[in-house]
């Protein structure tokens, strides 16, 4: 697997773990052990997609770091080739 | 208020064309248990529900549905986007080809348009959950009906994630309810100014 998109996965799987913490955290707020994984997987999802943004390309547009050429609008989209992978 | 991520929940990269798989998975996208429907379902009924636990699931999941409509969509686009003339005759998709080429358009498989007709915003927060609970095993089989009909590895990964996802929706929509029945069946005071 090509090293992009073994990062890009890797931020899924975070941010998967995220949006599975935080719909259980919604109906267990007092859930300890769920507190903590949610604020792990929250940190590692950060720091990947930091990692993902200074090499690939941006995830967020508001990250942008480009003083002459806008990337979020020329970059690939999820469902095009290039995009999700 | 939501901010676009340009990334998917799970990976979807499909390399071999399928109209008739595209024609079919489009349903979960418009079709009566599509995500469109959900996701309108869900961030529409919060809005008449009464417990702090209800609210932000309905918020966070109505949200994550949003992103299946984004994979549902990504998988029919990735299923067409290499398509010849003879693929579009020989399966049967010439009728969808007419009339929105190979545009994402809301619709069953049976060719129906989207129609909110198909989702329940009532205001009452036991029948609100009730439907969503029903909606997501309705989603759970229809997941499983595609994943029968198809034997294309990179099409089915994407189709079991999105079905296992309707699983742990169902769990947290029960537990939801729970809450939303110990609030109702609580003794409520009422403290008037008598003036």
């Amino acid at each position: 697997m090509k090293e992009q998109q073994q990062l890009l996965e890797a931020i899924m799987q975070a941010d998967m773990a995220c949006i599975d913490l935080n719909l259980y955290l919604d109906t267990h707020p007092d859930c300890k052990e769920s507190l903590k994984l949610y604020s792990q997987y929250a940190k590692d999802s950060k720091q990947l997609t930091q990692e993902y943004e200074s090499k690939y390309g941006l995830i967020n547009a508001v990250d942008i770091n480009n003083e002459t050429h806008f990337d979020w609008a020329s970059q690939p989209w999820p469902w095009q080739i290039g995009g999700n992978s | 208020m939501w901010i676009y991520q340009k990334k998917l929940q799970c990976p979807v990269n499909i390399t071999k064309c399928d109209p008739t798989a595209a024609r079919l998975i489009m349903t979960q996208y418009g079709g009566p248990d599509g995500e469109i429907g959900a996701s309108l379902r869900y961030l529409s009924q919060r809005f008449g529900m009464v417990t702090p636990q209800a609210i932000s699931l309905l918020s966070d999941i109505g949200t994550e549905e949003l992103d299946h409509m984004e994979i549902v969509a990504t998988m029919v686009h990735q299923l067409t986007r290499d398509c010849t003339k003879e693929d579009i005759k020989a399966n049967n998709f010439d009728a969808g080809y007419i009339e929105h080429g190979f545009g994402i358009y809301p619709q069953s498989a049976a060719g129906d348009a989207a129609n909110a007709l198909s989702f329940q915003s009532k205001g009452d927060p036991i029948s609100d959950l009730y439907e969503n609970l029903a909606a997501e095993q309705k989603a759970r089989v229809a997941y499983e009906y595609l994943i029968n009909m198809i034997d294309d590895p990179n099409v089915i990964k994407p189709l079991q994630f999105l079905r296992e996802r309707e699983i742990v929706h169902f769990q947290r929509f029960g537990e939801a309810l729970n809450f939303v029945k110990e609030h109702m069946d609580k003794r409520h005071m009422f403290y008037m100014n008598p003036q």
